[in-house]
């Protein structure tokens, strides 16, 4: 339902966007498949499709962008549990410190919704990200971490710690402002309990640049 | 010289200069309009007479014939000889048709008598610009015709030969003025040839027959207009480089093994004691051959895109302003300038 949205937002927001003069902006639409292992007293294993779509309006050295990615995940086979729905909202204020070198901080909010109730996380990552050209004009590899320094859950006790990463390739396709990026990313957030949540996908995304 | 022949010298200045100035100053026709003044109408027919048979020194000027013909045909009327005011009135409307006598100066019986003459007669002036340069094919030679009276005329133009009527301008009535224009090309716009053309203007009587001619020369000369130099050829300074310089390097070998390092470890680096999807290896594996690929191509030369899309511009625009260029030679080419000068009017009237 939340799909035609998505990619809607994500064709239109840039030629709107474009039409203002020295403002970069990029759009992507992306497909992934996401492990989930939740290890909480016993460890669970959910699999499943996530679709996603990410802008970044660039003026001068500073970027804002967003991103969100919604989809279910059903559990391993022999789990009698119920599926769940991920749905993760982040948006960073970045700064460009270099061509290939940025850092950025912002809020990420991520939901894992059963029906036997809702797990929230709330938190402030603060991340790092760097870019360089493997081939040039042709392929472009990217490596971001993050940590996050404020990290709030409404389940067992509240969090404790979350970083992670995303990792990958972009081919930039001939003639066209188009990117074809695959990546892979991983994320760890724990419980003030002890528990943890492992979240990792690896993703194919089409990238419109309008820079 | 002594001081008594200075003496005389001045005193004969001073009886001399009167006179000369007097000489200059002096109306031809002031004995002849004192004596109309005087209502002596045979004196001054006798006296206009005579300043307009003059010749030499004494002859009127155009001004003087003028005013000397109108008041000879006022004289002639009061002195009761129609006929003969009528001849001095045709005379002066031959000489000027545009010629009208001040109402002021002339009583009404004299302007309707002049006005009675002037229906009969059929005489045209023609004013052309001595000297007009047709810089563009638009570029037309302003003739201004004026007529005595409303009448049939024909006006054209005969080339070099002086037998090849080579355009005809106008062929129907003429009441006060009319100012026709002459191209000097052709009906699609080519020049004329330099050479000798003649200017006609035929008068023609109700009957058709033609009464009178006036003749102007009309010197042509072509002269050919500067072409524009084309523009300079691009130079390589003009353009930005295509390709790149091939530089052996082993920058993208250490990204590849960087990103396919982070790529592996990654669930590591986020504190997973285990699991992580395998499909992170082929992520890796991807980085690390393109690093190596990379690091081989690095050391050839490799197409800029923007840079071979801008030069293409860049040639394009200079193509296209070599093309305006010649196009617009090639357009002064076949439209020369002209310079048309017109020579003195002469009347003819045929038998």
């Amino acid at each position: 339902m939340m799909v035609r949205p998505l990619l809607l937002a994500a064709l239109v927001l840039p030629t709107i966007l474009a039409a203002q003069s020295r403002i970069g902006l990029d759009a992507s639409i992306d497909v992934s498949t996401t492990t989930l292992i939740r290890q909480v007293s016993t460890e669970r294993t959910f699999t499943g499709p996530v679709i996603g779509g990410a802008a970044l309006i660039g003026l001068g050295r500073f970027e804002l962008d967003g991103r969100y990615q919604q989809g279910s995940l059903t559990p391993e086979a022999g789990l009698t549990t119920d599926p769940e729905d991920l749905v993760d909202l982040s948006v960073h204020l970045n700064y460009r410190i270099r061509p290939w070198v940025r850092v950025g901080a912002g809020p990420r909010l991520r939901a894992f919704i059963a029906p036997a109730g809702t797990v929230r996380w709330t938190r402030v990552e603060v991340r790092t990200r760097m870019e360089g050209s493997v081939i040039p004009g042709m392929i472009a590899a990217h490596a971001e971490l993050w940590f996050a320094p404020m990290v709030e859950t409404n389940v067992q006790g509240g969090g404790s710690s979350a970083r992670g990463g995303n990792v990958g390739l972009s081919l930039r396709l001939p003639r066209a402002p188009l990117d074809l990026r695959l990546s892979y990313g991983a994320d760890r957030a724990e419980y003030a309990s002890g528990g943890s949540e492992f979240l990792d996908e690896i993703s194919i995304a089409i990238v419109l640049r309008r820079q | 010289m002594t001081l008594r022949a200075w003496t005389r010298l001045a005193f004969l200045l001073l009886l001399l200069v009167p006179t000369i100035l007097r000489s200059q100053g002096e109306d031809p026709l002031a004995r002849a309009l004192a004596a109309y003044r005087d209502l002596d109408y045979d004196a001054a027919a006798t006296r206009f007479r005579a300043a307009l048979g003059a010749t030499g020194s004494g002859r009127l000027n155009d001004a003087d014939r003028t005013r000397a013909l109108m008041h000879l045909g006022a004289t002639e009327l009061f002195r009761g000889r129609r006929d003969s005011a009528g001849d001095a009135f045709r005379t002066l409307l031959l000489a000027d048709p545009r010629y009208r006598p001040d109402d002021l100066v002339f009583p009404p019986e004299v302007s309707a008598a002049f006005h009675e003459v002037r229906l009969g007669v059929r005489a045209i002036a023609v004013v052309v610009p001595a000297d007009i340069e047709l810089r563009t094919v638009s570029d037309r030679v302003p003739i201004r015709i004026y007529a005595s009276a409303l009448h049939e005329i024909r006006v054209f133009v005969v080339g070099t030969d002086a037998v090849r009527v080579t355009d005809v301008l106008h062929d129907g009535a003429v009441g006060d003025s009319l100012e026709v224009l002459w191209s000097a090309r052709d009906s699609v716009g080519r020049a004329h040839p330099a050479g000798r053309y003649s200017l006609r203007v035929v008068s023609r009587g109700p009957n058709g027959r033609e009464e009178r001619e006036v003749r102007i020369p009309l010197d042509v000369d072509r002269f050919t207009v500067d072409t524009l130099s084309a523009p300079p050829p691009l130079e390589p300074s003009q353009l930005r480089p295509e390709m790149t310089t091939p530089v052996r390097t082993t920058r993208p070998l250490l990204i590849g093994i960087v990103t396919a390092a982070t790529a592996a470890f990654l669930p590591s680096v986020a504190g997973a004691e285990s699991g992580g999807s395998s499909l992170r290896f082929g992520v890796a594996g991807l980085a690390g051959i393109a690093g190596v690929v990379g690091t081989m191509t690095s050391a050839r030369p490799r197409a800029i895109p923007e840079n071979i899309e801008s030069n293409r511009v860049a040639r394009a625009a200079w193509e296209q302003e070599v093309q305006r260029i010649e196009r617009e030679n090639a357009a002064r080419r076949a439209a020369p300038r002209l310079r048309v000068r017109a020579g003195r009017a002469t009347v003819t009237e045929p038998r």
